[in-house]
């Protein structure tokens, strides 16, 4: 068991550990901070927290991956309510954005597309559709992660997946209406 | 079913037709065979789906070494890893259901113990009915 390594204060374990979660939990990161830099130092953060409070991991049902996570997110909302000027939490009136400008010079629906209109998302659907579609976890981890009951999550994933339709429909009808 | 239910039904389950509710996977599958407009919807949701799924990352070139650095450089202290030790301890499943268990006791034990025993409470009490009693005696009298 890695975990029991780590707990043990074993640096290669910790090698290992940082080796095996560092890209997801920096993708993830990224998600949620909207930039590179922030999502640096915030996988940085979550994994010195890991490594200071590795005691603290039991292991059970909840999987490491959701456990990272779960630190992860619980970094970035510190951080992110201590902000002044925070982004909203859900945003409703956010949903039936049309896409920008910019994403509709696009001549394909591509992943960059895709992303683009991932990060015009309000911050909790962002977070549901990023640990949920792209990271692969489950409805009750995802829930778990983010501190919500799974029906909570499964609205979130529901309103963003709406938005992010509507969002391919635009580019898709100005692509088509484009000489 | 309506255009309407079937995007509500699509946004909620997603485009896979095996994630579909049983119940309305017919009616679903059944207008995505008349309505043009419903089966454009689905492969917009399809393409979506399969985009983010393949949504690719790369982690800042030095950011591992970075993090074990710091790791390194910051050791948790002897302190430290016995209060998490002792608070993983605590708060372990099987430990949950005896703690739950004992709280209401430990709770009633508080209780009593902060509150005046009850026969210091009546005796008082016993007192004044009786002075009470007999100023309204020497009254009558």
């Amino acid at each position: 068991m890695l975990m029991a390594r780590v707990q043990k204060g074993a640096h290669a374990a910790f090698d290992q550990l940082v080796e095996r979660h560092l890209r997801p939990i920096h993708a993830y990161s990224y998600r949620l901070c909207r930039s590179r830099t922030d999502a640096d130092d915030l996988a940085q953060e979550t994994f010195l927290k890991v490594w200071q409070r590795a005691e603290t991991w039991q292991a059970g049902p909840v999987r490491v991956s959701t456990w990272l996570h779960r630190i992860a997110h619980n970094t970035f909302i510190d951080a992110w309510r201590r902000r002044d000027n925070a982004e909203p939490l859900d945003d409703e009136n956010a949903i039936d954005l049309p896409a920008e400008d910019g994403a509709a010079d696009s001549q394909k629906n591509t992943a960059a597309e895709i992303s683009k209109a991932l990060d015009t998302l309000p911050l909790n659907q962002r977070t549901a559709v990023a640990l949920s579609l792209i990271n692969g976890f489950s409805m009750e981890e995802t829930a778990v992660i983010m501190g919500l009951t799974p029906h909570a999550v499964e609205s979130l994933i529901a309103r963003a997946r709406r938005a992010l339709r509507k969002h391919a429909e635009h580019a898709y009808r100005k692509e088509s209406q484009a000489p | 079913m309506n255009l309407n239910t079937f995007l509500d039904l699509l946004d909620q389950y997603g485009p896979e037709p095996a994630n579909w509710p049983e119940a309305e996977r017919e009616s679903m599958l059944a207008l995505l065979q008349d309505s043009p407009e419903a089966a454009r919807e689905l492969a917009i949701s399809r393409d979506i789906a399969s985009e983010l799924a393949l949504l690719e990352h790369s982690v800042t070139p030095g950011l591992k070494g970075r993090i074990v650095a710091l790791a390194a450089a910051h050791q948790p202290s002897p302190f430290d890893r016995f209060f998490d030790q002792f608070l993983g301890w605590l708060t372990a499943a099987f430990w949950r259901p005896a703690l739950l268990s004992v709280a209401p006791l430990a709770l009633g034990t508080l209780l009593g113990m902060a509150l005046p025993a009850t026969s210091s409470d009546t005796e008082p009490s016993l007192d004044i009915a009786g002075l009470l009693l007999d100023e309204v005696y020497t009254h009558y009298e």
